[in-house]
């Protein structure tokens, strides 16, 4: 509850607030335009961080990357084919015994001869 | 928001204005002040605006015045003549009276003018609390809000604002 000499105030600060000159109004009036217009922006997103604005180039990107992923794993495959052939070849050189065997003519006719019989079996 | 920012820009600047003396940097605090809470609060509930907008208010005018205090360390060191630098600035500064009170009655205007010294003369807490609960009606746990500090603290600044204005005014009541 407000005595006089309060309610005396508040009509003389209500008076200073209510006679501001013209200039004072419209720069106040700018200001508060320019600050409701801040918020405008904000509440509506950028045009470019929309989703259908991406949709197609994601679309496009991610059938790329999956073709890339594929040629890139059928590589890696042939890659591990031909390093166990390696293997088996450095095994074979590494060991004395294989060596030996796989120098040695009389194992190509006899494999020949292996070789021969599987298929006269087989037909 | 437009029509909360509409109702209360004229006592907003009018409160700027009182604590700072000048007329243009009660704006810039005012368009700061109007900038963040619609930026940062616009989504609140309305109800929350009003101790919202005064407590960004307050916080503003009070950066305003430790920049100035900064400043007239800087001029002290500097040996500059700061009393008549001062005194030119502050009469400068001061809003012409035709331009406040244009069309008042003698009395009114001489009573609004020593309303307007005595105000600047309180401590700047005191000015902030009696004009917030005084002129923008904020209760006492609004005001708290809006001046970040407990309700008691409220109820002695503004009792010793009430006290100190009533002795300054006394003749014109």
């Amino acid at each position: 509850m407000q005595d006089d000499f309060e309610n005396q105030v508040k009509t003389s600060l209500d008076q200073s607030a209510q006679s501001l000159d013209a200039d004072t109004r419209k720069r106040l009036a700018d200001i508060r335009r320019q600050a409701l217009s801040t918020q405008t922006s904000h509440a509506k997103p950028a045009r470019w961080l929309a989703l259908s604005h991406w949709l197609p180039t994601a679309s496009l990107a991610f059938g790329i990357l999956l073709a890339l992923i594929f040629i890139a794993q059928q590589k890696m495959q042939g890659d591990i084919n031909n390093g166990q052939e390696q293997i088996a070849a450095f095994e074979m050189l590494h060991d004395a015994d294989d060596l030996e065997t796989v120098i040695d003519p009389d194992f190509y006719l006899w494999a020949d001869e292996q070789l021969a019989n599987e298929n006269g079996h087989a037909v | 928001m437009h029509v909360f920012l509409a109702e209360i820009e004229h006592r907003a600047f009018r409160m700027a204005q009182l604590a700072t003396g000048n007329r243009d940097d009660a704006l810039d605090i005012v368009q700061d002040a109007m900038m963040k809470l619609v930026q940062k609060y616009s989504a609140h509930d309305k109800a929350s605006w009003k101790p919202l907008f005064y407590s960004i208010l307050e916080s503003r005018i009070l950066d305003w015045h430790r920049r100035q205090q900064v400043r007239n360390r800087f001029r002290s060191w500097l040996h500059w003549d700061a009393d008549d630098e001062d005194a030119e600035d502050a009469l400068a500064q001061h809003p012409a009276e035709t331009s406040i009170i244009p069309d008042f009655q003698l009395q009114d205007a001489q009573f609004m003018q020593n309303l307007e010294l005595a105000l600047q003369a309180l401590p700047l807490r005191q000015q902030q609390v009696f004009l917030l609960r005084i002129w923008e009606g904020l209760d006492i746990s609004e005001t708290a809000i809006a001046m970040q500090c407990s309700e008691s603290s409220v109820k002695t600044h503004y009792a010793r604002a009430l006290e100190k204005l009533r002795e300054q005014l006394e003749g014109h009541r």
